[in-house]
């Protein structure tokens, strides 16, 4: 009698927790969208190719706009870094949806912590940073698919965002909003110094750490005390140049394979690991012991020039990071001189998309095509793009520092508007997505050992390019 | 009563406790024995569960990251238990006996342990910056030409971890052995002074043999807190994917809720849990001969 007590109450329990648990809806979407095929190779162009006659205004605002509802959002951005201001300007049209904003951390923990959120249906519209959390949350199908409200609305992606290429088996989830542009911040005041000239506008890496030199200070021991140059501090984006050198696919060659052992990229990775024995740039073993950034390392002085794709968020706060000297900016160095340089535009970084868990689908597809379009401008004020081919560039200078004449205040602002968020400048696009997440892991960690020394770089790129592959066969 | 409906009450009195049993303990425990021998991505819902064998515990043997993370708690476990254990065991000894301040004193080593481990651990992380006072002090005081990147070093990534969990400890133990020291007959010291035993003699014939309950007590509940080694590695060391300071527990929480590889996660924290098993095991053994009741 104890034991088929115990039995059913077992059984009854473990038949709780499992009904509680699936979600037929999920395994559907999980199954049609799987994130190892990839997307049509037609999708393969980028923002500046966008045909900028197209109508890209008129299905935006619903002939409706006094539709009521709730839109809980979530972005990794808070409201002072431009969301209020896009909240307020949506409910200039809206006034009757009201925009909940949460903002969740872009790493680990917070997309985890926001996965989790999404499945317990906490969440209608949700912005995704980065390739590989989109992909996560693709596969899983943790967005709805919006392909019957894009089709009847006739919004053509391609002539909104310049892209299809972050639809998942011809449908899509999410429209590809938000960008990033990876540039090269300098001290004007050192650069100057140093008799640079005027700002390039190309340059290799070879020119860029010969400038670094340059802007190098040091003691009476030869100690340094200001560093001329720094990489980005995240070691997933060493691979910008893969990007900057193909247009496409950070960890992909061509045919599909693992790109890290390419010769230019070891090269370049020896290059940056040498300028940084030299003394000239920050160490990035610096960056990854202290939890350190580049917007700190710039702004607290430590050195006259980084990397940076983020850094306007930081410098327009002049409150809490001000600075006594112009900032510049330059092209993200080419590997060799001449040529196209895919990283100098916008490349898509955020992704908006309706969860599945929402509750009033149609304010959050009214909310997510504004934001989307009209919205996307307010990602400047945080330091990134907007993607939407019909961003006035032009003004995004007063919407960041305030008007021209304060902006100039604070940044030399025709190299601002030349290399930060230029939607003309080439770009790049991912259409490989195989194995995303094992990629970024195995290059991060071999990256490590060949700037701890653990590894040479040819030992660190090879070993990697091997399991890298491997994942990618396994994931095949 | 009849014998049916006495057992009826006995089991309505017992279903809390058995319910939050079971839900908490029990069915985590099997799930977890039972994801060990799947792939699954709990975002994809149930019915993605793939049953893969025994291959998530192969794929172990072949895995960088697993080996340095069993490699690594074990040195932290052989380092972190003793040195803590002996230094809280010659803290309790000495403020056991008449000393300044011993209420105050036993607070300052017992706050640590109260305190919340972030916020701990986030000061100790400024200790150790390249910039911080550690560094400071090696290169002023010392005389050390570069300062020590502290956690991205192999050879010194571990040392902050040691001594912040050993710091950390020390005030649970030390109160404890000050309880056990309390309850040493003081006859035996006095019967002892007067056949003129030294100090040291006082301490390993005495002191030590009628606390080694207590010490026993102790390395058992430290070595199984050590194995799970979470909190501090993941607080000091945010962001660093070089392995050479993670921990079992670290692999476990990155398989799970960075790769969602959940399956290879149960696979792991099952190795975890037969490692803690068997030593705790060896040390109900081994303490037959060390350990006076």
């Amino acid at each position: 009698m104890k034991k088929l007590t115990a039995l059913l109450l077992i059984v009854v329990m473990l038949f709780t927790l499992c009904a509680c648990g699936s979600n037929d809806e999920t395994s559907e979407v999980a199954e049609s969208g799987s994130a190892e095929t990839g997307p049509a190779s037609d999708g393969a162009t980028t923002i500046a190719d966008a045909d900028k006659n197209a109508d890209i205004y008129s299905w935006i605002i619903n002939e409706d706009t006094s539709i009521s509802g709730t839109v809980r959002f979530y972005i990794p951005f808070s409201g002072d870094q431009g969301m209020d201001d896009m909240i307020a300007e949506f409910n200039s049209v809206y006034p009757n949806i009201k925009v909940e904003l949460n903002t969740y951390s872009n790493n680990s923990d917070g997309n985890i912590a926001l996965n989790t959120a999404i499945m317990a249906g906490e969440c209608d519209v949700v912005a995704s940073f980065e390739i590989h959390n989109l992909m996560s949350r693709l596969s899983n199908g943790l967005y709805i698919d919006l392909s019957d409200r894009v089709q009847e609305e006739g919004i053509s992606l391609m002539d909104n965002w310049g892209t299809e290429a972050y639809n998942q088996d011809g449908k899509t989830y999410v429209l590809p909003c938000g960008g990033l542009t990876h540039y090269v911040a300098i001290n004007m005041d050192a650069w100057n110094e140093a008799g640079l000239g005027d700002l390039p506008t190309e340059w290799t890496w070879d020119e860029y750490i010969e400038a670094s030199r340059k802007m190098t200070k040091t003691d009476a021991n030869g100690a340094t005390t200001v560093y001329g140059g720094s990489n980005y501090q995240v070691i997933a984006d060493l691979l910008e140049l893969v990007y900057q050198v193909n247009g496409c696919n950070r960890f992909y060659n061509a045919d599909g394979s693992c790109v890290f052992n390419q010769q230019y990229v070891k090269d370049c990775i020896q290059k940056f690991i040498d300028a940084e024995n030299e003394g000239v740039w920050f160490s990035l073993n610096a960056y990854r012991a202290d939890d350190y950034k580049t917007w700190f390392a710039y702004t607290d002085g430590k050195v006259a020039s980084t990397v940076s794709c983020n850094l306007a968020r930081f410098i327009r706060d002049t409150g809490t990071y001000p600075l006594d000297h112009i900032t510049g900016f330059a092209p993200y160095p080419t590997v060799e001189e001449g040529q196209t340089n895919y990283e100098s535009g916008v490349n898509y970084f955020s992704f908006a998309g309706i969860t599945r868990g929402c509750q009033d689908e149609e304010a959050a597809w009214a909310f997510t095509k504004w934001y989307s379009t009209y919205g996307s401008k307010y990602l400047t004020i945080a330091g990134h793009q907007s993607t939407w081919s019909g961003t006035d560039s032009d003004g995004l200078v007063s919407l960041i520092f305030g008007s021209e004449e304060e902006a100039a205040k604070i940044v030399d602002v025709d190299s601002f508007k030349q290399w930060v968020g230029n939607p003309h400048n080439p770009s790049s696009y991912d259409n490989m997505y195989t194995a995303y997440s094992e990629l970024n892991s195995i290059w991060t960690e071999y990256v490590m050992y060949a700037y701890t020394g653990d590894m040479s770089v040819d030992e660190a790129l090879d070993t990697a390019t091997e399991l890298g592959n491997k994942a990618i066969e396994d994931a095949s | 009563m009849n014998r049916k409906r006495e057992n009826i009450v006995g089991y309505a009195f017992i279903s809390p406790a058995l319910l939050t049993f079971l839900i908490l303990v029990a069915f985590p425990f099997l799930f977890t024995i039972f994801l060990s021998f799947t792939e699954w991505n709990f975002l994809s819902g149930w019915s993605n569960i793939k049953f893969v064998g025994l291959e998530n515990f192969y794929d172990m043997l072949a895995d960088n990251r697993f080996i340095s993370g069993v490699k690594n708690t074990f040195i932290y476990t052989l380092t972190i238990v003793p040195i803590s254990i002996i230094v809280a065991l010659i803290l309790a000894y000495l403020l056991n006996d008449k000393v300044y301040c011993k209420k105050a004193l036993r607070l300052c080593f017992f706050i640590p342990y109260i305190s919340s481990s972030v916020a701990l651990a986030a000061v100790f992380k400024l200790l150790f910056r390249e910039d911080g006072v550690v560094n400071t002090l090696l290169i002023n005081v010392f005389g050390m030409s570069e300062p020590i990147l502290w956690f991205t070093d192999k050879h010194y990534a571990k040392i902050p971890i040691i001594l912040f969990v050993i710091w950390v400890q020390i005030g649970f133990e030390l109160i404890i052995y000050m309880a056990a020291l309390q309850n040493v007959p003081k006859e035996l010291y006095e019967a002892s002074e007067l056949d003129g035993v030294t100090p040291w003699k006082k301490f390993w014939k005495i002191t030590f043999p009628l606390i080694s309950p207590t010490t026993f007590y102790l390395v058992v509940v430290q070595l199984i807190a050590v194995f799970k080694i979470f909190n501090a590695i993941d607080i000091m060391c945010f962001g660093d994917s070089a392995h050479y300071n993670t921990s079992l527990v670290v692999e476990i929480y990155k398989s799970a809720f960075n790769n969602y590889k959940f399956g290879y996660a149960s696979a792991e924290a099952l190795v975890l849990m037969v490692f803690i098993v068997i030593i705790t095991i060896i040390n109900f053994v081994g303490q037959k001969k060390w350990v006076h009741y």
